[in-house]
């Protein structure tokens, strides 16, 4: 391993911390240990585990030995590894800041841990742990000097926007607000089965207490079974309707009770360069967008909502999200068409026609349908082959056929739509994808905030003759991404090279 | 894969053999595995123990020659404008294209296989989320340098 004159070492402190952090693994293998010491001589036994602390410890001081830092011209570079060697290259101008992290265990060392956070996804992009409390805060004044200098930018505005800059301006304009009398209209939209739970277990203690009064259940439902079948029937509907009602209205009010809470007070503020959110009725929370962090806008809306107009915008943030400021911010939960846009407007984001956008390939519909229920197919072609030899074989096979052909229509449908609802197209330099029947998200997306665009195509997609296009960008959630899912390859590279061009440009 | 913008380079050499070598092991206990259960059925059903070893053993040999050869030959990657092109994949194809302005740090990683033949594997971090992190495996260690420089130069230019 080539190390340069100012490639350092961690402090050999670290070795000790490592192997005394790793200490209360080995209280599991103490009643093993001593199990065969049993049959061992005391010294012997003794000598087994100080002979495996020992080997721990070698294992610790090769990495130790293994691990080094040095700060280039215009990079951190850290090399590690005792048989897989690795080199980590990070330029300053990616290093966002430079937190220093102090655990008791690592205090009483009087040790530190430098952590370099850079625009990634909060993984293990620079970590130096541990080196001592001086040198922690030498590196912090030399990276964030030099991150600075990269950067060509004010130091305040690196960290978090909120740190030195002029306190709020009293003429912000408000982008958006919610009335009190929209914050309930909205909570019914948010209907909530959550609290069902709860309050089931609270009826479990308070069956007791609650006084159902005159009312008899089972003196009732005796009597209905003594005059007639019917009103048996009857009886146990209406029983069960009586209990679903009551079970629906407590979940609208448990929605509406839960969005009053978060979004009492609604407000949107444009403080010129960044948006200022204010909601909350117990708890006020406050946080702050800089729009220039701002990597795409996403519309979701429920099935009635969208009937009824309304929709929600949240706008996603570079950002490690620890310190509140990355993931996605809810800019406007309930809003009107007309709304939405007065909120993207100083992104200059605008809301795409659905008519301008392209759907996906029919195939998709066939692909969803394969995927869904396909998987059939094996245990349908086994019993068939089965059949010959066994003849419960045969009944398997007729219940599994037709349960088969009775999901191929709505499976069908529900496809058919889903492949309706999934439109993808670039207008301008913002690449716009929208997904989903009854719950929809439209994304909005400056093509320039793409990062690694991936083109797909599964050993299915290839026999339909479809690809898929995923791009990444800062701070997306695993779950919901502008995918654009089954477009004929040569769509998907033209989207491809239309987007690549726009990412040049600042 | 079909209508790909740019021709891509196919990996060194040295990875066949790192890829060979550490499908081996897996390989080798499914083929022992094949005669395992062959000769649970000897005992309990009384079938003979060659059948499932056959049929075991040969997917065992397809997956210690053929797939890794198969996977190698899929890789591929080229540097075209100022963008990094990685494809691979045998069953589901992947391309993805990483523009080196939004690489944030870079990884020059080789294990004790590929040192042995003369291998490395390139890792590119993105500032995204699902595809972040982009690996190459089985570039030469000057390649891999040389596109780290490359990165380097580019990161330099366009700040984020």
């Amino acid at each position: 391993m080539v190390m340069s004159e100012f490639a350092r070492r961690l402090h050999p402190g670290t070795i000790a911390l490592n192997v005394i952090r790793g200490a209360p693994g080995f209280v599991f293998g103490i009643p093993a240990f001593l199990a065969i010491a049993r049959d061992f001589d005391l010294w012997l036994a003794g000598l087994i585990g100080v002979g495996l602390a020992a080997v721990v410890g070698a294992f610790q001081f090769l990495s130790w030995w293994r691990f080094t830092y040095e700060l280039t011209d215009d990079a951190v570079v850290v090399q590690s590894g005792v048989l897989s060697r690795n080199r980590r290259t990070i330029p300053f101008d990616r290093v966002q800041d430079v937190d220093i992290e102090r655990k008791l265990l690592a205090r009483l060392f009087g040790l530190a841990r430098v952590n370099l956070e850079t625009g990634g996804a909060g993984e293990n992009e620079g970590a130096l742990d541990s080196v001592s409390m001086a040198e922690a805060e030498r590196l912090r004044g030399v990276i964030r000097r030099r991150a600075a200098q990269a950067h060509a930018e004010p130091l305040a505005d690196v960290g978090g926007d909120a740190v030195a800059v002029a306190p709020v301006e009293h003429d912000a304009p408000v982008l958006f607000s919610m009335t009190l009398g929209r914050v309930l209209y909205s909570g019914l939209f948010r209907f909530s089965l959550v609290w069902l739970a709860v309050i089931a277990g609270a009826f479990q203690y308070l069956d007791d207490w609650v006084p159902w009064g005159n009312i008899e259940v089972d003196d009732l439902r005796s009597r209905a079974e003594a005059a007639s079948a019917t009103a048996e029937a009857a009886f146990v509907a209406g029983v069960t309707l009586t209990v679903i009602f009551v079970l629906f209205l407590l979940g609208v009010i448990a929605g509406v009770v839960r969005t009053l809470l978060r979004d009492y007070g609604f407000t949107l503020t444009d403080e010129g360069g960044r948006y200022r959110r204010v909601r909350g009725l117990l708890t006020r929370t406050e946080a702050v967008v800089a729009l220039r962090r701002v990597q795409l806008a996403v519309i979701e809306n429920g099935f009635v909502m969208r009937l009824l107009g309304w929709a929600g915008v949240k706008l996603q943030t570079l950002g490690s999200g620890e310190k509140g400021e990355g993931g996605r911010q809810d800019v406007a939960p309930f809003a009107r068409a007309e709304e939405i846009d007065t909120v993207l407007a100083p992104l200059s984001l605008e809301r795409a026609d659905p008519d301008a956008l392209v759907r996906v390939s029919t195939m998709h519909v066939l692909r969803m349908v394969i995927t869904r229920i396909g998987w059939m197919i094996a245990p349908i072609v086994a019993l068939v082959i089965a059949r010959a030899n066994l003849a419960e074989a045969a009944v398997f096979l007729a219940v599994l056929m037709g349960l088969f052909v009775f999901l191929l229509v709505p499976v069908g449908i529900v496809a058919a739509l889903q492949r309706g609802h999934h439109r993808y197209g670039l207008i301008g330099r913002t690449f716009h994808v929208q997904r989903g029947v009854l719950g929809q998200k439209k994304w909005i997306v400056p093509a320039r905030n793409i990062q690694a665009i991936t083109v797909r195509r599964t050993w299915l997609q290839r026999r339909l003759g479809t690809a898929s296009v995923y791009s990444d960008t800062a701070g997306a959630s695993m779950i919901a991404t502008p995918s654009v899912e089954d477009v004929r390859p040569g769509e998907a590279w033209a989207l491809v090279d239309a987007i690549r061009p726009l990412r040049r440009v600042r | 894969m079909d209508s790909t913008p740019v021709a891509l380079n196919p990996l060194e050499p040295g990875q066949r053999w790192v890829m060979l070598i550490l499908n081996a092991i897996p390989s080798l206990m499914l083929a022992a595995g094949g005669v395992g259960l062959g000769m649970v059925l000897q005992d309990n059903l009384g079938w003979p123990w060659w059948p499932s070893f056959a049929i075991l053993g040969l997917i065992a040999l397809w997956g210690g020659t053929g797939a890794p050869l198969r996977r190698f030959r899929a890789w591929g990657w080229a540097l075209a404008d100022d963008e990094l092109h990685v494809a691979y994949g045998v069953w589901t194809q992947v391309h993805t294209i990483v523009p080196l302005t939004r690489v944030q740090h870079i990884d020059v990683a080789q294990g004790p296989l590929q040192r042995l033949f003369g291998v490395a594997t390139l890792i590119v971090h993105t500032a995204g989320a699902a595809h972040a992190t982009v690996s190459l495996p089985g570039i030469s260690r000057a390649t891999a340098e040389e596109l780290r420089d490359v990165v380097r130069t580019h990161v330099r230019a366009e700040p984020w």
